[in-house]
């Protein structure tokens, strides 16, 4: 077990990252960022907790991604069950940690930062399960796209712009847990001892 | 990459580059290869599942945010073109070579990285090489509000007719007919009612010089005339411009009467949509009151008209400082 933590790099990277995670998204909440560049008539206002959640998608894949193949190979640990086990307390402390500061901040960014890291690393996971050590470039993707396809008027977002919606989206956050299950599930069915 | 929108645009309408439009595309290869040299450096340190999303984020909020922070110097430096480059204008050396130093700086200081020296060296020279170009950029740029520095005025123009003459693009040829008779009869009306003692010696459409229109002087004037004409309202606002009331804030049914009173003569009165259009406030009891002033007084004699409009001038100033 404690060996099993050491390669996947848990101490220093996995920690470090939910703790930028948590601070950066604390220190953001609701903070925006103008973006006349992108556009000048609508659209152009961008939460800066929007870029959080990558955070905890690509330390997480990074954690994933650091293997012991030879060791793993063996079959005497149930390594994918762990790893699913590594995902689901990650997002579990980090959905925590943003659930927290935004009711401590009574910040609804911060919340969103939970909220979406959660359908990233979802989305990240799903992505994984094809395509491998490359799945944190759907997430990075995914960001660009809402900010710059996802909004419907200067405020709004589409229906399919998921991490843009408000926190009070049923839509959103049915998505978001959807998901993060098929992920983590994919990720365990299909993305085995591989080196 | 940047050269397949060029392409797809050349096959689409085959119009040749000029020298003046390939700067831009440039200064945008070059930026491309200071921050591929970044993210190569970047991305042999660092596993590339964090380097990339890092690098991703950090560099669009860095490059796009400071287009709307102030002071203005950050827009002009961060590596990305502050505004569009209108008709008329090209862009000069200046400013492009200031939106590429600090990009470039960095490129340098990364690529200095790569070399084998003691690490303290390094940083050393790192940070020399992004300081100095990012402060010589901020001296060039201090200086600028939210435009870029841009040429303008780089337009063929051809200039036609007498008093006033009108000079136009030479793109504008096909529509200079129809704004030279427009802004003749203009002036001829606005002589003939006494608004102008005579017209000015040369007109220039504004357009020639982008987003920068020279002041204008008793003899030459700069209006948005092509522009004018596309929508069909060159005679008004030429009349606009010439309506000038003693003081600041004249009472606006005045302002209104006498300028549909002009335009009538013009042969363009505006309608009543048109005029609430800009105006939510107006009602169709005002634009009935404004035309029967205007019908009113359209029947009576010239000289009467003209004395009617400086009576006007002067009364709707009443109770205005």
């Amino acid at each position: 077990m404690i060996w099993w933590l050491k390669a996947r790099l848990v101490h220093p990277l996995l920690t470090g990252g939910l703790l930028a995670f948590t601070l950066l998204s604390l220190v953001f909440q609701d903070g925006t960022i103008l973006l006349p560049a992108v556009s000048i008539n609508a659209g152009n206002t961008v939460l800066l907790t929007t870029f959080t959640p990558i955070i905890v998608a690509a330390v997480l894949v990074r954690c994933l991604d650091a293997r012991l193949p030879s060791a793993e190979m063996t079959g005497m640990r149930a390594i994918p069950w762990m790893d699913s086990g590594l995902i689901i307390a990650t997002l579990a402390v980090a959905v925590g940690a943003a659930w927290v500061g935004g009711e401590l901040l009574n910040s609804t960014g911060v919340y969103l930062a939970g909220r979406n890291a959660l359908f990233m690393t979802g989305l990240m996971l799903c992505a994984r399960s094809i395509v491998g050590r490359a799945s944190i470039v759907v997430p990075t993707a995914w960001i660009f796209i809402v900010i710059f396809l996802g909004h419907r008027t200067a405020t709004a977002y589409y229906p399919w712009a998921i991490t843009g919606l408000g926190i009070e989206s049923r839509l959103a956050a049915t998505a978001a847990t959807a998901a993060f299950l098929l992920g983590t599930g994919l990720n365990q069915r299909l993305t085995r001892n591989k080196p | 990459m940047l050269l397949i929108p060029v392409t797809m645009a050349f096959i689409q309408r085959p119009t040749w580059p000029t020298l003046n439009s390939l700067p831009p595309l440039v200064l945008g290869m070059l930026l491309c290869v200071a921050h591929a040299i970044i993210g190569a450096t970047i991305g042999q340190r660092l596993k590339p599942a964090l380097a990339v999303p890092i690098l991703s984020c950090v560099v669009f909020v860095v490059v796009a945010y400071p287009h709307s922070m102030q002071p203005f110097f950050l827009r002009h430096i961060m590596g990305e073109y502050f505004g569009h480059i209108g008709f008329g204008e090209t862009v000069t050396f200046t400013s492009m070579l200031a939106l590429f130093l600090p990009t470039a700086g960095v490129a340098a200081a990364a690529a200095f990285s790569w070399t084998r020296s003691p690490v303290a060296f390094r940083a050393l020279v790192a940070i020399v090489l992004i300081l100095v170009p990012t402060f010589t950029a901020y001296t060039m740029t201090k200086d600028w509000d939210y435009n870029p520095s841009i040429n303008t005025g780089n337009v063929a123009v051809a200039c036609a007719g007498s008093k006033p003459q009108v000079c136009l693009p030479e793109q504008a040829s096909g529509s200079a007919k129809g704004i030279r008779s427009a802004v003749d009869g203009t002036f001829a009306m606005l002589k003939k009612y006494g608004i102008v003692d005579s017209a000015p010696t040369r007109i220039y459409d504004a357009m020639i010089y982008g987003r920068f229109t020279p002041a204008n002087t008793r003899s030459t004037k700069y209006m948005w005339l092509s522009f004018a004409y596309k929508k069909d309202n060159v005679a008004s606002s030429i009349i606009s411009s010439y309506i000038h009331f003693p003081c600041k804030h004249p009472a606006p049914q005045a302002l209104l009467t006498v300028g549909v009173w002009l335009e009538e003569k013009a042969g363009k009165a505006p309608t009543y949509q048109q005029i609430s259009a800009e105006d939510p406030y107006y009602t169709r009891a005002q634009h009935r009151e404004v035309t029967k002033t205007v019908d009113e007084i359209s029947v009576k004699s010239t000289t009467e008209q003209s004395a009617w409009y400086r009576s006007t001038l002067t009364t709707a100033c009443e109770g205005s400082r």
